[in-house]
């Protein structure tokens, strides 16, 4: 097994070890650049685990342009069809239909306006909610579903990245929960003699 | 008390990490460990005694075969994953896509004028029952505690009050959407009994079998899939909606949020699934004496 000098006071550790088992400080990397911190890792230090904690809330919460998005346009279109094309002919929608849109847009906006405070569960709920529209409306029209797929793919994937930033987040939470609840400190050595 | 081993121009960039300030700590703590003097008069490139952990860097006991420090954090992290990782959410997703399917092709054979709706109606209970029970099986030790939750048999009296509410709550949204929008009312049971089938196969479909599976899905599976990942109150908002959106009828979109809500309150507050099943089946067994009584 090969050794790893300690740079502090020179003593032999074995490889992969993170302090020196004879001064206690910290064996710095081979590499000279800073740590970057994959996407399934997590940071050890404070400052990095607030910074990934910032950077995945803020990933997550992008959810909240999409779901708004979504509800303002079948909002705009149930109450287009049902006040202003109502009785045109070609272009008519049973209320039954317009309600339903009216009924969709309402959740849509309402989850987008969730998803502020609590993306992940609002993420969750907006990819249930949409998938199932575009499934089901594909079931019905086939053809609709190729109409705006470029839109519905990017509102897909936002989501779902949406709800993995989410996830990781309360999972970064969990663990530094748990290394507060085990900090190493003077207090908690167990001196003997 | 100054240590010449420890007096080093370069000291390490501080990070943040209060466990790389060894010195800092090692000060504290009073005389040296026993050990510290070997590591004094180590200049020789060999494996000094251990002062410390190499793990976590905890001043070491010569006496200790494992840290306690790592040790306790990889026990604590072990029991948070244990309660983060119980059911992935994946394993949730997929039970409901598989049962949005499951719906939607009932849907597309419905379409069929040739096919009896009858048939259609007992082989999408069936096909739901096995994918339950499938999801069931294989996520038991996560669900084994609530459905073993013998305390939770004094909440089915409560779910039958709750299945009463959410009957009546429903009754008057879907009175008030008939009366409003002129919308035609849905009727479970006449396509069953045209087939050929009587009532005890209506409440075994109607009532008995998406209770008991339905139950098992949102209370069950898809309850646990998200524990971990949100508080209890937003489990309990997630799966009432999952359970409103698969019942694709946007119009009975509240009602069925309410009766979402109820139900995941029940879980929440009796800890076992009964209830819950209790209180579903008392509502659609309403519907079906409601039916019935229109019939006869």
């Amino acid at each position: 097994m090969s050794k790893v000098i300690c740079p502090h006071c020179n003593a032999q550790n074995t490889e992969g070890a993170a302090f020196c088992e004879a001064c206690g400080k910290a064996i710095p990397t081979s590499s000279t650049t800073p740590r970057v911190i994959e996407d399934n890792e997590t940071a050890t230090t404070a400052t990095g685990q607030e910074l990934q904690a910032k950077q995945l809330r803020q990933m997550s919460r992008r959810a909240v342009g999409p779901l708004i998005f979504v509800g303002i346009v079948n909002l705009a279109v149930g109450i287009l069809f049902l006040f202003v094309l109502e009785g045109s002919g070609r272009f008519s929608m049973s209320s039954a239909d317009c309600a339903a849109l009216l009924v969709v847009g309402t959740i849509f906006f309402a989850l987008g306006i969730w998803a502020r405070s609590n993306p992940l569960p609002a993420s969750i709920v907006g990819l249930v909610l949409y998938v199932t529209l575009i499934v089901v409306g594909a079931v019905l029209n086939p053809e609709s579903l190729v109409q705006g797929i470029i839109v519905k793919i990017l509102i897909i994937v936002v989501l779902a990245k949406a709800i993995q930033a989410g996830v990781r987040f309360k999972a970064l939470k969990a663990e530094v929960a748990s290394r507060a609840l085990c900090p190493v400190s003077a207090q908690e050595t167990p001196v003997e003699g | 008390m100054t240590d010449a081993a420890f007096d080093h121009p370069e000291q390490p960039e501080s990070n943040g990490d209060a466990r790389l300030s060894g010195d800092g700590q090692r000060a504290s703590l009073g005389p040296p460990l026993p050990s510290q003097q070997m590591a004094d008069d180590a200049t020789a490139p060999s494996q000094p005694a251990r002062n410390f952990c190499p793990r976590c860097g905890a001043p070491w006991d010569p006496s200790w075969d494992d840290c306690p420090h790592c040790q306790r954090q990889t026990v604590v992290t072990a029991s948070n994953a244990a309660v983060t990782n119980g059911l992935r959410l994946r394993t949730g997703l997929w039970l409901y896509f598989l049962l949005l399917g499951c719906s939607l092709i009932g849907s597309l054979l419905l379409r069929d004028t040739s096919v009896d709706e009858a048939d259609v109606d007992i082989t999408l209970t069936v096909a739901f029952a096995a994918i339950v029970s499938i999801w069931t099986a294989g996520t038991w030790r996560t669900l084994r505690p609530i459905l073993s939750s013998w305390s939770s048999w004094r909440w089915c009296g409560v779910g039958v009050v709750v299945g009463l509410g959410t009957f009546v709550v429903a009754t008057l949204f879907i009175e008030g959407l008939v009366a409003w929008m002129g919308i035609e009312k849905l009727s479970y049971s006449p396509p069953l009994l045209e087939g050929g089938y009587g009532w005890l196969t209506v409440i075994l479909t109607v009532c008995v079998c998406p209770a008991v599976f339905e139950e098992l899905a949102f209370r069950g599976v898809i309850f646990e899939s998200l524990r971990g990942i949100m508080g209890v109150r937003e489990i309990v908002i997630v799966s009432a909606l999952m359970f409103m959106i698969l019942h694709l009828a946007p119009l009975n979109f509240p009602h069925l949020a309410i009766v979402g809500l109820a139900l995941g309150i029940l879980r929440v507050r009796s800890g076992g699934l009964y209830p819950c099943i209790v209180a579903h089946f008392t509502h659609n067994l309403l519907v079906i004496l409601e039916e019935m009584r229109a019939l006869t």
